[in-house]
């Protein structure tokens, strides 16, 4: 359907409209409106990510000053979710536009109408992590991300390419016979000290044909240890221009699609040789024609094409309309700077599932070190020093090169060239951020740094540690302050950055100056040295973190050394933190630098917090509450046990074994009344292998099987695939079955339960944060003194948050329903439940608060034979949604009561 | 073609006990009309405005939602090509049918449960059912029925499918008692899981005896919410597809999704009763032949060889040698097949002769269930859009001469008079015809 939203036509791919998604809408344009940002809340399964994608779409139709819609999601299941909805949308706008052009010719408009639908056509793609991405034979085969992307390093760095170019015209005769990575290794020294480097840009330039080995190192023919150049990525290379920086009209593209298919499918014919100087490079925009493009479906593209998808996706972000990929890309500055870094200013920036944002914000600027990360980085040292020398004794040259570029201060604007391949921080990205500073250090235009580009001074390296010899006495040095300190620790020592700073200076002489330029340094020197096994020196670039961090920023950072996790004292297991304590830190240069950034979810309550955490005034801050045709929710909160225990998991309460039994009396009283799933959600790793033993003895599991089949995560992964997969076919064949969780785990933050996966949900206590962590109790101080918010006020705020994300899970839909419990005496109190996000608090009411475990059970026992025996009233909903004439008739209420607000900007569409 | 070449001369015709359903039958009656009454009581209500009966959450009163799906359930079949394909897709609605009740006794059946009236749950399905199974066996004559029950993960039959209702019923009480000896408390109570995949492949073995042009249906009330299943349990449902087993199941307490699959795959209906009223309503819409899907190999008519078998009694004293199944000497009643003149046990028709095979039923039940084939049309209320004119406007109901109300009142698509709920109800119950169109 297609309607008038205060004078701009908003194409939406279904009939109706929920009323909630109006406003929603509504609230979006004034913020698009106003190029503010806008934190909206709106509960899961009313549709909120096409009603994003569909707004901003179409604004950005009928405005093309408007840059790309950069949709950030947290894992790549929802980001293929989000490229699904598109594809539909974006079939439906063809549809509609296709139309109006048709009409358009015989109203003799053809000019306008044609080029309306030029415009109408949208480029969407998501981007991932090269493992996500890679078509490669031997490259896929890397377990994890880092072995993917630094196998693809190997074949695509540019002074590996650059090498085969001379092995193939034979300057280092013994370069193809390279068997393993070792001998490649020397090899690589061997054919870098024949050929001196030349500029990257002049290179490029005068770049020979690299012809006849590509075919021999073709897919086929190639087993993967000798793999040396990626197909793929070479004839992206060599058959396509770069992109330019793309400017604010999104509509040229597509024109020169047709020549780039004729041209490429001749490259292929001729298997001979191919060579690509007599194919003239083709325009950048026609490498993908416009469509929406999900993984799956820009692999499949590049295997046809003989593309390497993931460098395709990143050339073609410059002139996409729609970009989807993770959060990571904006928020992690160093992953930020090379993705993201082209975006144009206009661009309008969506972080979906936000509620946890803060959280992402400072793992991204947050460094932990342990003694054995401290090893490893003394072992890279090293190798990094050993490396130095051969590189003195091969090519003393390519040192000084970068010596003296570094004196001329070149070190920021981008000589070294490379091709902007990239990072691999993708998925995920929980890991302190160190899957994205490991990944980063490749080949970068620009030397990224860890640190905000607002705060990336202007000055050259200083000049004790512009030799690479020096610079690596003083990582040396820093290691060893390390070293003392970590071992040293006795007791929690905690301090501000500054003190630090001052007792490294006095010990080693180190000066905030030059650490703040180590992570820079340390890539130009691992440029230099020609390092592709980025993987491998982890160490060594987390101290490199540390110390730019440490030195650049004053204050939102403490230094925390626990000699002893806190849990187990016996144990002594040191960890030296550098954790960010401001959440703002990180976000803000994207809220700073984009026209208008929406940050929404199903769970922002309490809403101004938000903005205050992250340091941004929203245009547009609501709670959009969930029409709803039958109670497909419904809250109680559990407070006492039927022998009248007092339920908590309050610190003094965990070691009442009363109240664990009641809990297990709960548990088998909704089984017994729930049917199919049931999850239960505890809220620690150590409380509930405590509960489920202490049930295990008292006979509580026993009675808990007899009516569904019990699974529980565990800390291992693969472990929990498995029991989640066993507890959906349990479900599915009629057994029922009961999910063991944890509240801050894998499951509840990215598993949904929906539909018969899950009727019921018991969230047992309440979700606090570990509150004797020194790195919380760090936070919370800073927070107190920057912002003004009290401990308490965001300790159950992050804790209520947490619990509404677990009870969240069973209800994605309005055709869903299910049950959840608060099984805790503290959700009774107002304070508590006022931080329920809107849509779950209103659905309380009295009489469900402060019930025992039989009414509980009672309750269950009604609702669910009251929501199976009251069908999904289609008649019923109707009522509620909004169809094409009734929006029509809510435009022209909204018209004739505002007046003249029309800005003359909006499309009127035959 | 029908081979009716005996007269019938024979009163009683093989249902031995009129008088006892008859009593039943006016119990159930006097139901139905008392939760009409209850249903227009709701409508009164809602008067007054749209929501007026929402209580405030969004959701709706028991009474006025079941209203309001006979309403709907009205609407779907009135509109005219509806109609039609309804009434052409009842032909062939399966005028022979059988099928297989299956009752859970699982633990979760002995349960209490406010929202029914006896101690547990069992006694009033128990009733539920008795009065449902009296209900189908008078609306359909020509079926065989009867009931298996699920206890402690196995399922078991009850007695042999036969046309004889009141023994069906008997013995499905004998099964919840057991024989009361201390030996037999295995066969009694209700305890153990429940096995749906079990009583699925129980049914099977049931039904899959019978000629393949009947209608094999299997409706199965369950209070338990999980099936505790030996193997995969849609292995058998596949099964039960082939064998066009078509199953519906009734749930006492929740819904669950594999229940409803199971109903899905097999073209069945999936419901859960609220109550024990509720539950009877639930098991009164299975009485009605369900329709076929049409294009399939039910919609399409068939011919059938039929008898109209008599049924003699002999003198006292005398005896006869009568195909049973023992092939024994038998005083009594008995009937004879009208082609091969075979002696067959006396008892309830429709059976099939043991020698040729014959379907031997009697006239008076085909002209019973001969509604089944050419239903009624649907009255049409006169409020709603597009009923048709009545042809008087006369402000009294055609069929019993009562004032009607305003907006109250229905018109019949054909003869367009004008009628009363009352008579809808009584025209679609019980006479099957229109007093108008008459």
């Amino acid at each position: 359907m297609r309607f008038v939203l205060d004078g701009l036509t908003v194409f939406f791919p279904y009939d109706y409209l929920y009323p909630e998604q109006y406003e929603y809408m509504k609230e979006l344009k004034r913020a698009l409106d106003a190029k503010g940002h806008a934190a909206l809340e709106m509960p899961t399964g009313t549709g909120k990510t096409i009603t994003l994608l569909s707004l901003i779409t179409s604004y950005q139709l009928a405005h093309p000053d408007v840059g790309k819609l950069i949709y950030a999601t947290r894992t790549v299941p929802e980001m293929e979710k989000v490229l699904a909805e598109l594809k539909g949308l974006q079939k439906y706008r063809e549809k509609c536009l296709r139309e109006d052009s048709a009409a358009g010719d015989e109203a003799s408009a053809v000019a306008a109408s044609s080029g309306e639908y030029e415009r109408g056509s949208i480029l969407a793609l998501g981007l991932s992590s090269r493992k996500n991405m890679c078509i490669h034979p031997a490259a896929i085969e890397g377990a994890d991300r880092e072995s993917v992307d630094s196998m693809c390093r190997k074949m695509t760095a540019s002074w590996v390419r650059s090498e085969a170019v001379d092995a193939a015209h034979g300057t280092a005769a013994a370069a193809p016979m390279a068997t393993d990575d070792a001998e490649l290794q020397q090899v690589r020294d061997a054919a870098a000290a024949a050929a001196p480097v030349a500029e990257p840009n002049e290179r490029a330039a005068e770049q020979p044909p690299p012809v006849p080995d590509i075919e021999d190192f073709n897919v086929g023919n190639a087993p993967p240890g000798t793999a040396r150049l990626c197909s793929f990525y070479e004839r992206l290379e060599n058959d396509y221009a770069r992109p330019v920086i793309a400017t604010a009209d999104n509509g040229s593209n597509g024109t020169a699609a047709a020549g780039a298919t004729t041209t490429t499918t001749a490259n292929d014919d001729g298997s001979g040789n191919p060579t690509p100087q007599q194919v003239p490079k083709l325009a950048a925009s026609s490498l993908l024609p416009p469509g929406v493009y999900t993984l799956e479906d820009l692999r499949e593209y590049g295997k046809k094409k003989g593309l390497c998808p993931y460098f395709l996706a990143r050339r073609a972000m410059t002139y996409a309309n729609v970009v989807v990929y993770n959060y990571q890309y904006l928020i992690d500055p160093k992953v930020s700077a090379m993705v993201s870094r082209e975006l144009e200013r206009e661009c309008v920036v969506v972080f979906d599932e936000a509620h946890n944002i803060d959280n992402v914000c400072i793992e991204a600027l947050s460094v932990n070190l342990r003694s054995h990360t401290l090893d490893v980085a003394g072992r890279n040292l090293v190798k990094l020093g050993e490396r130095v020398e051969k590189a003195k004794q091969t090519d003393a040259s390519r040192l000084q090169e970068e010596y003296s570029r570094l004196v001329s201060g070149l070190v920021n604007s981008g000589t070294l060239g490379g091709d902007g391949a990239g990072t691999g921080a993708g998925a995920g990205g929980g890991d302190g951020g160190a899957g994205g500073f490991l990944a980063a250090g490749t080949e970068l235009e620009l030397l990224q740094s860890p640190v905000l580009p607002a705060d990336v001074l202007s000055e050259a390296i200083p000049g004790n540690i512009r030799r690479a010899e020096h610079f690596l006495a003083f990582l040396r040095r820093l290691l060893e302050y390390l070293k003392t300190r970590l071992n040293g620790a006795k007791t929690v020592e905690s301090e501000s950055t500054v003190t630090f700073l001052e007792s490294l200076h006095k010990a080693s002489g180190i000066d905030s100056k030059s650490l703040r330029f180590c992570y820079d340094r340390l890539s130009s020197l691992m440029r230099t040295l020609e390092i592709t096994e980025m993987d491998e020196f982890y160490g060594v670039q987390l101290i490199a973190d540390l110390a730019t961090l440490v030195g650049t920023y004053k204050v939102g950072f403490a230094v925390i050394i626990e000699p002893f996790d806190a849990r187990l004292p016996a144990v002594p297991d040191p960890i030296l933190q550098l954790c960010c304590l401001d959440a703002s830190l990180a976000i803000h240069p994207v809220l700073e630098r984009f026209r208008s950034v929406i940050i929404t979810s199903g769970t922002l309550s309490p809403l101004d917090l938000y903005p205050k955490l992250l340091r941004f005034r929203p245009v547009a801050l609501r709670a959009l509450p969930m029409t709803l045709t039958r109670e497909c929710l419904r809250p109680v909160v559990v407070t006492r046990g039927a022998d009248l225990t007092t339920l908590s998991t309050r610190f003094e309460d965990r070691g009442d074994d009363n109240v664990a039994t009641n809990y297990g009396k709960l548990l088998v009283a909704l089984a017994k009344t729930v049917p199919d799933g049931l999850v239960c959600f505890f809220v620690s790793y150590s409380y509930m292998d405590r509960i489920v033993s202490l049930w295990d003895r008292e006979g509580v599991l026993q009675q808990l099987s007899q009516h569904k089949l019990v699974f529980v995560e565990t800390t291992d992964v693969v472990e929990t695939t498995l029991a989640l997969d066993n507890y959906r076919r349990a479900c599915d064949c009629g057994r029922g079955a009961v999910f063991l969780s944890i509240a801050r785990g894998k499951v509840s933050e990215g598993i949904d339960f929906d539909r018969h996966y899950g009727r019921c949900v018991v969230m047992m206590g309440v979700p606090y944060q570990y509150t004797l962590s020194r790195v919380l109790r760090a936070r919370l101080e800073y927070l107190r003194e920057t912002f003004a918010i009290r401990e308490d006020d965001y300790l159950s705020f992050d804790a209520l948050r947490q619990a509404a994300q677990c009870v969240g899970r069973v209800i994605r839909s309005k055709n869903d329903y299910g049950l959840m419990v608060f099984a805790d005496c503290r959700y009774n109190r107002s304070d508590k439940r006022n931080k329920l996000p809107g849509w779950i608090s209103s659905q309380l009411r009295d009489a469900h608060l402060n019930l025992s475990v039989d009414m509980c059970s009672h309750v269950a026992r009604e609702y669910m034979k009251k929501l199976a025996t009251v069908p999904l009233d289609e008649m019923e909903m109707r009522k509620h949604l909004l169809s094409e004439s009734a929006l029509a008739q809510r435009g022209r209420l909204a018209s004739s009561s505002s007046g003249k607000e029309d800005d003359g900007t909006a499309v009127v569409l035959p | 073609m029908m081979e009716a070449d005996e007269p019938l001369e024979h009163d009683n015709d093989g249902t031995n006990g009129d008088g006892g359903d008859f009593n039943d039958e006016d119990l159930w009656e006097a139901q139905e009309i008392s939760y009409e009454k209850l249903y227009l009581l709701g409508d009164n209500d809602n008067e007054g405005g749209d929501n007026a009966n929402e209580n405030g959450d969004g959701s709706t009163t028991f009474y006025s939602l079941i209203k309001k799906k006979r309403r709907v359930r009205l609407a779907t079949s009135s509109s005219s090509a509806a109609a039609a394909a309804s009434a052409a897709s009842r032909v062939g609605g399966g005028l022979i049918r059988y099928l297989v009740v299956g009752v859970d006794f699982s633990a979760a059946m002995g349960e209490r449960d406010a929202d029914y009236r006896h101690p547990s749950k069992v006694g009033q399905v128990l009733t539920s059912l008795e009065r449902f199974l009296i209900a189908f066996g008078d609306a359909n004559p020509l079926a065989h029925f009867g009931f298996l029950v699920a206890r402690n993960g196995l399922a078991k039959r009850v007695h042999e499918l036969s046309p004889d209702k009141h023994m069906q019923c008997l013995k499905l009480r004998q099964s919840l008692l057991g024989s009361g000896s201390i030996d037999d408390h295995e066969n009694a109570g209700c305890y153990g899981d429940f096995s749906l995949q079990n009583v699925l492949a129980c049914a099977l073995s049931s039904l899959s005896g019978f000629p393949a042009w009947g209608r094999r249906e299997c409706v199965i009330v369950a209070a338990a919410l999980s099936t505790c299943d030996p193997g995969d349990v849609f292995s058998v449902v596949e099964k039960c597809r082939k064998e066009r087993v078509r199953v519906s199941i009734i749930g006492l307490g929740a819904e669950v999704f594999a229940f409803q699959r199971v109903c899905q795959r097999t073209g069945g209906t999936y419901a859960v009763a609220r109550n024990g009223e509720h539950l009877q309503e639930l098991l009164a819409a299975h009485v009605p032949p369900p329709p076929a899907d049409a294009g399939s190999a039910e919609a399409t008519p068939r011919l059938l060889n039929m008898g109209f078998p008599r049924l003699t009694r002999p003198l006292p004293g005398s005896a006869a040698f009568l195909v049973g199944k023992a092939g024994v000497l038998h005083a009594g009643e008995y009937h004879t097949c009208p082609r091969c003149r075979a002696r067959t046990t006396g008892g309830a028709l429709p059976q099939t002769c043991q020698v040729c095979d014959l379907f031997m039923a009697s006239a008076a039940h085909l002209s019973r269930t001969y509604h089944h084939l050419d239903p009624l049309t649907p009255y049409v209320e006169e409020a709603s859009e597009g009923a048709p004119e009545p042809r008087v406007s006369s402000s009294r109901c055609f069929g019993c001469c009562a004032p009607l109300q305003a907006k109250r009142a229905l018109v019949c698509p054909k003869c367009r008079h004008r009628f009363c709920f009352d008579c809808d109800d009584l025209a679609r119950e019980a006479l099957h015809v229109c007093p108008g169109c008459l």
